[in-house]
């Protein structure tokens, strides 16, 4: 049952931190999937404001993964707190796309940026921490060099920021990127990407987004809590499959949710304003057999709002 | 400020031979083609699309056979040395090579997910009693190439609607439909007749299934209406389709393989190759909302696979004014420019019944 609470206004926020929540739901020919019933469940104290859904397949432990036009002959319907969201059917995950995210292909195969509408504050001296591992399956595929960087400016010369760091990962233990505010003045981020390099040192292979996971959190400021949320994994441990943060640009499919300001159901960036408890379904669907054994990954992005 | 605006398309292709042409040739489109024909006429984009390749870059491996030229060389060879001259009231108020197009950047359309859109810059407004019909055409395979599954290309079309009272804000009307393939000679855009076996430009009744195979109804779009005692209208802000081209590609690859060299070739969008209509069957003027049988890419601005321009502040055209267009392609410069320029252009915005 929907709780229904006293609206807030965008003054009773004290501060916003961005949210993804992501899960898998496996393919299977003729058959309709779903995820599990916890992943999409906001088990947070505060509510979310989500603005967009994105969609690409997971890689398997083999490290194989589909080519990503049979994106097409995947058909998705999603309910919201009990309630279908835009339509009763089962729609091909193209129809779905209403964001354009792509970039020339070696740039969007290998990166993956997002950006922003609440920016995130750092002060002086505070560190975001972002976490890389690569997918199992992929240690052939290693050394690659991983970048990671937050861009923004500063609160008061407005200068431009950008706070990053990169390293060399060869091997599939989780490796950390510390990307402190060394600057004089606090930050407002505004976008993050993270990047994934040919193999080294040869460079033969192209980058290779969906070889990675990652995690971010802030050391200090906000909640400290991990922005990303998963289900439950042993080995991986929340970490998010880069493809599924590419908002901006990446490979992903990216539905952007209605932004118009509406009450109780959005925040001030528009979207949809999920409350404590609340949740998502995504229900999958496919005909097409060469799926079979590979997972859909779905993440909602968004923003959690401390009031 | 008028009452409600109506989605407009005028558009026109022209297609012309290059082999044995040595000087720079002027290519004028139908000027009766962009000719305001029901009420006043704002247009917010031009669009420019290669019509009706196979490829969009072609790089072949082996001599092809002729039949392969006539129709299936390289549209961005077609595109790339061109220049379009807009002309108004004789007044050139643009001039440019297409693929220098001023806004052609705003995001990489990709053909892969094969999905196009026109967000609406005016909400479209329906009462729960009006309808819109929309329908993909019949793609004519000049080469007998087709999906093995049969001849039944998988395609979606369907309308975003902002409905306030919906808790999520959006409800969709949509439709799975398919585009059926036909093994034809006559290809569905032989605007100059040059195919020996054709018989003439088609005409609606043959660009179009009789059966309705790629219709979204007007009957389909009115059931799935919000039901709302306290809504009347809604608006309508996004316009989309899909072709699902992956067995089609896969199947031109295995046909043609020997032909051209896949690593480097990129077959061209179906949006290029199947013609699209819809109209108001009940509300707005009830009449087409362009000129029946425009190449798909032709009438989605927001995204998809056409170049396009969004003029600064939108071109308005009274009743009865038309534009000229004017395409100047150079002489053929090798075996892939040879044989065929076939472009399509059209200017995509609103009418606005009742305005002068």
């Amino acid at each position: 049952m929907t709780v229904i609470v006293p609206p807030k206004t965008a003054d009773s926020v004290a501060f916003s931190e961005p949210r993804v929540y992501f899960g898998f739901v496996p393919l299977r020919p003729n058959e309709i999937t779903t995820h599990d019933s916890e992943v999409f469940l906001l088990g947070e104290k505060h509510p979310v404001v989500f603005t967009r859904f994105l969609f690409h397949f997971r890689a398997n432990e083999e490290g194989a993964i589909p080519p990503i036009e049979r994106l097409q002959n995947v058909r998705v319907r999603i309910h919201a707190s009990g309630q279908e969201y835009t339509s009763r059917e089962f729609l091909s995950l193209a129809i779905w796309q209403n964001q354009p995210n792509m970039t020339a292909s070696p740039v969007s195969s290998s990166s993956v940026s997002m950006h922003f509408d609440r920016p995130v504050y750092l002060n002086r001296r505070d560190q975001l921490f972002v976490e890389a591992q690569f997918e199992p399956g992929f240690l052939t595929e290693l050394p690659r060099t991983v970048d990671a960087l937050f861009h923004g400016f500063g609160v008061e010369t407005n200068r431009p920021y950008y706070i990053g760091d990169s390293l060399t990962i060869s091997d599939l233990t989780p490796a950390s990127i510390l990307c402190r505010n060394d600057g004089v003045e606090s930050v407002m981020i505004v976008s993050l990407s993270i990047t994934v390099g040919p193999r080294v040192p040869s460079y033969t292979t192209g980058g290779a987004a969906h070889l990675l996971r990652a995690q971010v959190k802030g050391l200090v400021n906000g909640t400290q809590q991990i922005w990303f949320k998963g289900p439950v994994d042993p080995t991986l441990n929340d970490r998010c499959p880069l493809p599924l943060l590419g908002v901006c640009v990446g490979p992903a499919i990216v539905h952007e949710l209605d932004r118009t300001p509406r009450g109780l159901r959005s925040g001030a960036v528009g979207g949809v304003r999920m409350q404590p408890g609340e949740n998502f379904r995504f229900e999958v669907y496919t005909e097409d057999s060469t799926l079979d054994g590979f997972d859909l990954g779905i993440s909602a992005f968004g923003y959690l709002e401390v009031v | 400020m008028y009452a409600w605006r109506e989605p407009r398309v005028l558009w026109s292709v022209v297609s012309e031979r290059t082999d044995s042409v040595s000087r720079p040739r002027t290519l004028r489109f139908d000027r009766e083609h962009f000719r305001v024909y029901d009420a006043a006429f704002e247009a917010h984009y031009l669009l420019v699309a290669p019509i009706n390749y196979l490829f969009d870059a072609l790089v072949p491996s082996v001599a092809p056979p002729l039949p392969f030229w006539m129709y299936q060389n390289d549209a961005s060879a077609a595109l790339r040395r061109a220049r379009l001259t807009v002309g108004l009231a004789h007044r050139n108020v643009l001039s440019f090579t297409p693929f220098a197009t001023p806004g052609a950047l705003q995001g990489v359309w990709d053909r892969r997910l094969s999905t196009a859109w026109w967000q609406f810059d005016y909400g479209l407004t329906v009462t729960t009693d009006d309808a819109i019909e929309v329908e993909l055409g019949v793609h004519h395979s000049p080469l007998n190439i087709d999906p093995p599954e049969g001849r039944r290309i998988p395609a979606v079309l369907a309308f975003d609607e902002q409905n306030e009272l919906h808790p999520y804000g959006r409800i969709n009307r949509a439709q799975d439909v398919v585009v059926l393939s036909s093994s034809s000679p006559q290809p569905a855009f032989d605007f100059d007749n040059y195919n020996a076996a054709s018989v003439g430009v088609l005409t609606p009744g043959q660009l179009f299934d009789q059966a309705g195979a790629g219709k979204f109804s007007a009957g389909s779009f009115r059931k799935q209406r919000a039901i709302s005692a306290s809504q009347d209208r809604a608006q309508l802000t996004r316009f989309s389709a899909h072709i699902g081209d992956i067995s089609w590609g896969t199947q031109l690859q295995t046909e043609l393989g020997a032909v051209v060299n896949f690593a480097e070739s990129v077959p061209s969008s179906l949006f290029h190759r199947v013609p699209i209509r819809a109209k108001h069957t009940a509300g707005g003027l009830e009449k087409h909302w362009w000129r029946e049988g425009a190449p798909a890419s032709l009438v989605f601005p927001t995204f998809g696979p056409a170049l396009r321009h969004r003029f600064p502040k939108p071109l308005e055209l009274k009743l009865g004014e038309a534009v000229d267009f004017e395409l100047v392609i150079p002489p053929a410069d090798g075996p892939v420019e040879s044989f065929r320029v076939q472009v399509g252009v059209s200017l995509v915005g609103y009418a606005k019944p009742g305005a002068a």
